[in-house]
């Protein structure tokens, strides 16, 4: 028997080797640095928080695993800062992981459970000391961030993802992505007094993405079908909440870009990527084509750092690949790669 | 995702067969004129006293005791179990039961977790032509093929037998079997009826960075009833059979384990229905068996907690299929047989869900070879087979017509003593897209093209006198596979909708060896060896540019091992079986992030058997499975059970 074990150690021993046995980086002083929020894949509990120094270039992989000795979870979605603290919602797992964003280790594990189910969490917005977290079992969670819990649940539509704040109200966007190829079609409205849903806005099938510009204009993405029914942005009026006007462009996400939006679009099937710079002002695409994607296989994210003015594109790389951050300089210039996990997506800059 | 889920399903047919083997000099006759598989010694397969030594939940159990196999484990009785051979993925893996080809074009794959392995009496491999006589074309031509022979439905001519069997394991494990059967000159007749049931909750070390914790796998339970009876005739040469056999599973599925988040409500209800019959005739210079299979597989899919608007999933599926053809040989002159065959299958989805697809698959196959022996010593086969698969899906766009021919060749010699050996053969084979691939709501892809396997293979064996006290046998394989529009999902829509798509390209350099021994001591004692080691290297080749490229596929091990040595004297005996896996990657990029630790498994039979007057055979057998309690999962996030107790009471007759 002894012998069976000390070949199962022996084979073990031979049989583990990967092509990236370089030391793994641990980063002391966490400044003028990115915090990346990689989403992993599905069941595969590998979501994780890389950092990207723009001091050394370094870059520190499962940041929040070396700080904590534990995993983030499995699929990560958002992350996002509100005072001292950084929140990351992994849907999968069902979790909030709330961060001191100084020593970055974790205040809270907030868990989504209603019961034995999930909730399954995908974004977070902040008001007024409270996170509002759209949860894809039709409610927006309502969350104290000074005793994080969840104080109440606001129904919305179905399979709400992403969340917007403008003139004292939130608007949901209902996706019904799970009911595909049914989906839903409705921008929820919610009073933040009340806490109540106050109006359902049809904007258009599959609603995603949603942004607030600097004149509280609401900014939603309907993805359509991905084949006949097209991706377009809508903008809201959040005073009247009535859509004012509808942009023939094809469109996959909207990154804010000082006062305006940088409009990101990846075609699936071609891998073909643009970033376009749209002003808020006259609500118009100012440059067709803002940045030279050549390097980007599999544009994901964007990201403006307006510390450091560049830009920070996240390239998921097939999404089956440990992905990059990709640096460009306020000319649009390509700089560096930074390479780190799988999917990175959401971006927070420290300075 | 729910397309992983749907692949959890299906068990496949058993069916009717054949023999009983008298072993001769390293070569076993045939004394039943119904054998649809040729065995050219007893080395290449396992046997019935080994399975039964082996003590495994099911089919899986024992084929990942096969060279070049590597078996895609979700852990659990009755949990998904997938065999794929020589680095091709499961889709091209044929199951053979009895001569019958078990078929599920919706997912293209067997579900090895619910095939009970207690009336299995024979298991083997056969990847070369020169085994597969009397095999369903459908099975001839797959890239792969395993045959398993069943107790119920083999027959010679033993008269009345009967098995009885009961057991009771760990984590609230039961199952019986019992079979009776009846075979004499003229008629044959037999009926079994199986149950198996457990809770499945097992402990588990659940590994979380730094940290480890305690666990428990929940939504785990499962419970099976199968049921059979086949009945035939024999007259001179001929033989008719006809048969019937039922399975019903319901199950929980534990999905995933996933960190912080317990939930796993899904259910799998299956019911599974076959009838199915053949004819075999056997004259001095021709064979022919004609068969014929109707499958009614019906899968019902629930998930309470699925947050669509509905308020969970609920969804029925009914894959139909009938098979019928006719495979024959006629031997043309002293040194040359031709061998021919054609065969049909027909088959449907139909699906709860209306916005889901309405698939009509016909697949056509005929094949035609010649085997010339041009010397004593040297043996030719060429074989080309045909398919031509038309489609039809009346709820929307149906996938093209496909048709193929693949040829096989192969040149073997053995030595005067039939002791040395060695052949060569290459031979080109695709498997179709599932239906699931071509039409599942959003993932499927009706322009998909059949993924295509070229192997090239060298073997040799060698073996000593099987009249001394110490026999052995030796096996190599040497082995060149290229797999070409390999069909795997990625993200074409968004990262939610991934679609199946013909992206990638696979090299598998292989190989494989194995000693067989068996050292009779004395009358009563006697040892058995059994060492197979195999070696895949199966390599992304898709694209140079990709960071995958010359990457180790996902979840195919490099190294793969299995060493069981058992001893019996009289009335006793035991095994230790163990079986290794090297690490594996669960994406195709070989980075550390995406390994999965390799592992060790070892399992301890032991049994005391009592020879009662007239017959009656009563044994008694303990195992532990998983001896020193290894932590392990087969695919990421799928744990496996850690050590586990088994106690099987067994009472034959004849």
């Amino acid at each position: 028997m002894r012998l069976i074990k000390l070949l199962s150690y022996l084979s073990l021993l031979l049989f583990s080797c990967g092509k990236d046995n370089k030391p793994p980086v641990m980063i002391d002083s966490v400044t003028n640095g990115a915090l990346v929020l990689c989403e992993g894949l599905f069941q595969q509990n590998n979501s994780q928080l890389s950092f990207v120094s723009f001091e050394d270039n370094q870059v520190e992989n499962n940041f929040f695993l070396n700080r904590n000795n534990r995993q983030l979870g499995d699929t990560g979605n958002d992350l996002k800062r509100y005072g001292d603290k950084i929140y990351v919602v992994v849907n999968v797992s069902s979790t909030i992981e709330v961060i001191d964003a100084l020593s970055f280790s974790s205040i809270k594990q907030i868990s989504m459970m209603n019961g034995s189910a999930a909730k399954q969490p995908r974004s977070i917005a902040f008001h007024n000391g409270r996170a509002y977290v759209t949860c894809f079992d039709g409610y927006v969670d309502v969350i104290d961030t000074v005793s994080l819990t969840v104080d109440s649940r606001i129904q919305v539509g179905s399979n709400p993802e992403g969340i917007a704040i403008a003139n004292n109200k939130l608007f949901v966007s209902n996706s019904g992505g799970l009911n595909g190829p049914l989906m839903d079609s409705t921008v929820s409205v919610i009073d933040l007094n009340t806490n109540q849903e106050i109006e359902k806005i049809t904007v258009g099938m599959n609603p995603g993405t949603i942004k607030t510009d600097i004149f509280d204009d609401i900014y939603v993405i309907v993805r359509g079908n991905y084949g006949s029914i097209p991706s377009r942005m809508k903008r809201i009026n959040s005073e009247s909440n009535v859509i004012e006007e509808s942009f023939n462009f094809n469109i996959s996400g909207i990154s804010h870009f000082n006062n305006d939006f940088l409009i990101t679009q990846y075609d699936y099937n071609t891998n073909e990527a643009n970033v376009s710079l749209f002003n808020t002002s006259t609500k118009e695409i100012e440059i067709a084509s803002f940045l030279n994607l050549n390097e980007v296989q599999t544009l994901y994210h964007l990201t403006f750092d307006s510390i450091g003015n560049r830009f920070l594109v996240s390239d998921a790389m097939g999404f089956t690949n440990s992905g990059y951050v990709r640096e460009y300089n306020i000319q649009g210039d390509y700089i560096q790669s930074h390479h780190v996990g799988l999917n990175p997506s959401k971006i927070l800059v420290y300075e | 995702m729910r397309l992983v889920i749907i692949f959890c399903l299906w068990i496949g047919t058993h069916c009717i067969g054949q023999k009983n083997r008298i072993q001769e000099i390293n070569e076993v006759t045939i004394t039943f004129n119904l054998d649809t598989v040729k065995i050219q010694n007893e080395w290449e397969g396992i046997n019935a006293s080994k399975i039964e030594s082996l003590q495994v939940n099911d089919a899986a159990g024992l084929i990942r005791k096969l060279t070049s196999t590597s078996i895609k484990s979700y852990g659990g009785l009755g949990g998904l179990k997938t065999v794929s051979s020589r680095g091709l993925g499961a889709n091209h893996s044929k199951i053979v039961a009895d001569g019958f080809s078990i078929t599920n074009t919706q997912n293209g794959q067997v579900n090895l977790g619910q095939i009970h392995s207690d009336n299995i009496i024979y298991v083997r491999s056969n990847s070369d032509g020169r085994s597969q006589f009397l095999q369903p074309i459908s099975a001839q031509v797959a890239g792969s093929q395993f045959s398993l022979e069943t107790f119920e439905n083999n027959f010679g001519n033993e008269g009345l037998q009967f098995r009885l069997l009961a057991k009771q394991g760990s984590f609230n494990q039961w199952g019986t079997y019992g079979a009776m059967k009846f075979s004499s000159e003229k008629l044959l007749f037999s009926g079994h009826g199986s149950f198996r049931s457990a809770d499945g909750n097992y402990p588990f070390t659940l590994v979380n960075g730094n940290q480890t914790s305690e666990e428990t796998r929940s939504n785990n339970d499962y419970t099976d009833y199968h049921f059979g009876f086949t009945s035939g005739i024999k007259k001179g040469k001929s033989v008719i059979r006809l048969g019937y056999m039922q399975k019903e599973f319901d199950q929980g599925l534990p999905g995933a384990v996933i960190l912080y988040n317990n939930s796993a409500d899904e259910r799998i209800e299956n019911r599974d229905q076959n009838l199915f019959g053949d004819y075999v005739f056997k004259g001095n210079k021709t064979s022919l068996r004609s068969f014929i299979k109707i499958n009614e597989n019906h899968m019902k899919y629930t998930d309470p907690n699925y947050l669509g608007q509905d308020g969970g999933i609920d969804i029925s599926y009914r894959n139909r299929s009938m098979q019928a053809g006719i495979v024959g040989e006629n031997k043309l002159a002293e040194n040359l047989k031709i061998h021919f065959g054609a065969e049909e299958v027909i088959s449907d989805l139909l699906v709860s869900d209306t916005t889901f697809a309405s698939p009509l698959r016909y697949h056509n196959y005929a094949i035609l070879g010649l085997k010339y022996k041009f010397s004593k010593r040297f043996n030719l086969s060429i074989q080309l087979s045909e398919q031509f698969i038309k489609e039809n899906n009346s709820a929307g766009i149906s996938a093209e017509n496909k048709f193929k021919i693949n040829p096989y060749i192969e040149l073997s010699t053995k030595d005067e003593s039939q002791k040395f050996g060695h052949e060569i053969w290459y031979r080109s084979s695709f498997r179709m897209p599932s239906f699931n691939e071509l039409y599942y709501n959003n993932i499927g892809n009706v322009n998909l093209e059949p993924e295509e396997a070229h192997q090239i293979n060298y073997g040799w064996s060698l073996s000593n006198s099987p009249k001394g006290i110490l026999q052995w046998y030796f096996r190599n394989n040497v082995y060149l596979n290229y797999v070409t529009n390999k069909i795997i999902a990625i993200p074409t829509k968004n990262l939610f909708t991934w679609s199946m798509q013909n992206v990638e390209n696979a090299r598998i350099l292989g190989a494989d060896f194995k000693l067989g021994s068996k050292w009779g001591i004395t009358e009563h004692l006697k040892f058995d060896l059994d060492l197979n080691y195999s070696f895949q290297r199966a390599v992304d080749v898709s694209d140079p540019n990709s960071p995958t490229y010359k990457d180790q596929i996902a979840y195919i091990p490099i190294h793969t091992g299995n060493i069981d040595f058992s001893i019996n004297y009289r009335t006793f005996g035991m095994r230790l079986s163990n079986y290794t896996n090297s690490l594996r990657y669960s994406l195709n990029e070989n980075i550390s992030a995406n390994q999965v630790e390799g592992f060790w498994v070892s399992t301890l039979s032991t049994y005391y058997a009592l020879k009662l007057k007239n017959k009656n055979n009563l044994t008694f057998r303990f195992t532990v499975k998983n001896l020193f309690n290894s932590q392990y999962a087969v695919i990421r996030s799928f744990v496996m059970p850690g050590r586990n107790y088994l106690i099987v009471l067994k009472y034959a007759f004849n």
